[in-house]
């Protein structure tokens, strides 16, 4: 049956009514028909935004940095180089010849003893490869041998793939000597000069592409190399900036004083040996970075005088009386801006130090403010104090002997044993501002614990970290002094 | 003498002239005009942006300028992944801002604050896995299988150093 038709003549409408439904019919249908419309709109419209939203997720990604810039930014992940490399290149196609291709990922030439001599080999092997990605960039090399073990662990890593077979221990053997297997003995003692040596040999034609040499030694080796290294360094190392050597500690073994030869780009030198400068060399009026260990201090503060005038930053360790006592001349440092000093004889240096553009000062240790005042505090703006154990000054008359000397302080770190109370350093910095130092700078006094503890003697200032207990607000505009715990 | 800067958005901002100079870009500009009061265009910079951006250039105003010549400088800078606390505040900010603020610092010419922008998106890569790093990014895996197996073999003398 056909279904009804509102136009159809035959409902008996009148003509006007009849014309009027079918106007209704049209409309309706131009309605249907536009909703349509809207609908494929509306999806249309959802697949555009979905499509710009992607894009724009895409713009925020990491892909909108102009390579250069993401380079830099990759080069900054600071991480071991082969452990960074190795995950970045894992990361796109894009990133991964980005890392292939640039030189400055592969600048690192690290030789660190990690574990066994088949590891200690591919390490030179992935070292080669280093040196030849790395094209003409300037490289940062590192000895690393701290890992070393000693020389029964060594001797037996050595040969026990051999003894497998057999089921043995190697080390049950015994040839007689009072060392097992004495020949390999004085290859082992010799390890770390032979192992720069051969690194010298082998990046023999890119030495001047040397930027930065890093050598961390432990103690039980006889030879070094170091001393080696410096008699064959003449003209073979023009670019080195940062120089940094370290023998892991051993009260038993003197260090023998060594002098630095001319490196002509040297700026950074950082060692916890005996070390000694030619004072007549050009090379000391250009360093900008100095840290050194207790005999090398004493030796530099007897004959520094006025030659180091590029230096910015000096960190020292002077503990006993090996020398320190008798130093009198005053050391003219004109650069100079930031100061770390470790000792037991503290308020003796303090009082040599001529630096008129000191900001920044650390000390460590006792006898830190028996002196008159020192000229150098005048110009500070930051203060960090460390003094253990108890015996020395109560933390607040510490302080209090601080604060006086210091006009232009913005802020202090104090860390003292036992710590120091909020109300303390409260109260101590109320009582010198109504004594009439206004203090009109300072903004906060940090209240710090030193991780990990302290060795007293002969810590070096290097190895220390302050963590900050809480900070105290004690700006001049502060109505009341308030406290965060961190 | 203030400064007036047009951002990409049509925004003015008027800066001190030494606040304005920390961006070496701006600093040639004005040396190269000389003294006017012409507004410095800066057609790759959005008014939020340059916001922040004046913010840290403000806050470091009395900062010396780089000078390139600190001991080892390119070493030093790239070894330390500290960003002072100040800078650490300023950056927090969500990602997509952060990369406009690395974007603009690098148009600018302004070295400390892309370092800092630098820095803050390497630490965030640090310690992170591939996969989490292209979920970070938004970057799309585009290895095969075969590729990527094939990399993870050639690097797997590094798992057992």
């Amino acid at each position: 049956m056909a279904s009804p038709s509102l136009s159809s003549s035959s409902l008996g409408y009148p003509p006007f009514v009849t014309k009027r439904l079918n106007e209704l019919q049209e409309v309706e249908a131009s309605i249907e028909s536009l909703r349509a419309q809207l609908v494929a709109a509306e999806f249309r419209r959802d697949v555009i935004k979905k499509e710009l939203a992607s894009y724009k997720t895409s713009r925020v990604g990491a892909y909108r940095f102009p390579p250069e810039l993401l380079c830099n930014i990759l080069s900054l992940v600071d991480e071991d180089q082969v452990v960074r490399n190795r995950r970045l290149s894992l990361v796109c196609r894009l990133w991964r010849n980005m890392i292939e291709s640039t030189p400055q990922f592969w600048n690192q030439i690290t030789i660190k003893w990690t574990g066994s001599p088949n590891s200690f080999a591919k390490i030179w092997a992935y070292a080669d490869i280093c040196l030849q990605k790395s094209k003409a960039s300037p490289l940062d090399v590192t000895v690393d041998l701290l890992d070393l073990p000693a020389y029964e662990e060594y001797i037996y890593q050595i040969l026990r793939d051999h003894f497998l077979a057999l089921r043995v221990n190697p080390l049950d053997f015994n040839d007689g000597d009072e060392v097992p297997y004495s020949a390999f003995y004085v290859e082992y003692m010799r390890f770390s000069a032979t192992t720069i040596q051969r690194l010298c040999e082998f990046s023999k034609g890119h030495t001047s592409r040397w930027r930065s040499f890093r050598m961390n030694l432990p103690s039980a080796l006889r030879e070094s190399g170091i001393q080696w290294l410096f008699e064959n360094a003449e003209g073979l190392y023009p670019n080195l900036v940062k120089l940094e050597y370290r023998i892991a500690d051993d009260e038993d073994q003197d260090t023998i004083p060594m002098t630095l030869p001319f490196f002509p780009s040297l700026k950074w030198l950082e060692t916890d040996q005996h070390l000694r400068f030619d004072y007549d060399c050009r090379m000391v009026s250009q360093i900008k970075h100095i840290q050194l260990c207790h005999h090398a201090s004493v030796h530099f503060l007897n004959n520094a005088s006025s030659l180091f005038s590029a230096l910015v930053s000096l960190e020292m360790d002077i503990w006993g009386f090996g020398g320190g006592e008798h130093l009198s001349e005053r050391v003219q440092f004109p650069s100079l801006r930031r100061l770390a000093i470790s000792g037991d004889i503290t308020e003796r240096i303090l009082g040599l130090f001529d630096t008129p553009r000191l900001s920044t000062l650390r000390l460590a240790g006792l006898k830190l403010f028996g002196c008159p005042i020192a000229p150098l505090f005048a110009t500070l703006n930051t203060l960090s104090i460390e003094a253990r154990p108890p015996g020395v000054l109560h933390g607040a008359t510490l302080l209090e002997s601080a604060l006086v000397q210091t006009p232009r302080l913005v802020s202090a770190a104090i860390s003292v044993d036992p710590s120091i109370t909020a109300d303390a350093i409260t109260k101590v910095v109320d009582k010198v501002r109504n004594d009439g130092y206004t203090l009109s700078n300072l903004i906060e006094i940090k209240v710090t614990e030193k991780e990990p503890s302290l060795d007293v003697q002969g810590s070096a200032l290097h190895a220390t970290e302050l963590k900050t207990l809480y900070k105290i607000d004690v700006s001049a505009h502060c109505g009341t002094s308030t406290y965060d715990w961190l | 003498m203030p400064v007036l800067l047009v951002t990409s958005d049509n925004e003015q901002f008027r800066v001190e002239k030494v606040v304005a100079q920390r961006s070496v870009l701006i600093k040639n500009m004005l040396e190269d005009v000389g003294e006017s009061d012409q507004p410095i265009p800066l057609p790759n910079v959005t008014a939020p942006v340059l916001k922040k951006v004046l913010e840290y250039c403000d806050h470091h105003q009395t900062d010396p300028l780089p000078t390139g010549d600190e001991p080892s400088a390119d070493e030093s800078r790239k070894r330390t992944t500290d960003i002072s606390e100040w800078d650490q505040k300023f950056i927090t900010v969500d990602q997509e801002m952060l990369f406009e603020i690395i974007l603009a610092a690098n148009y600018l010419d302004i070295k400390p604050l892309l370092d800092v922008g630098c820095k803050t998106v390497a630490n965030m890569i640090k310690g992170k896995s591939p996969e989490e790093i292209r979920k970070l990014f938004n970057i799309v895996n585009d290895f095969t299988p075969e590729e990527e197996a094939q990399i993870k073999k050639e690097n797997e003398w590094a798992e057992d150093r």
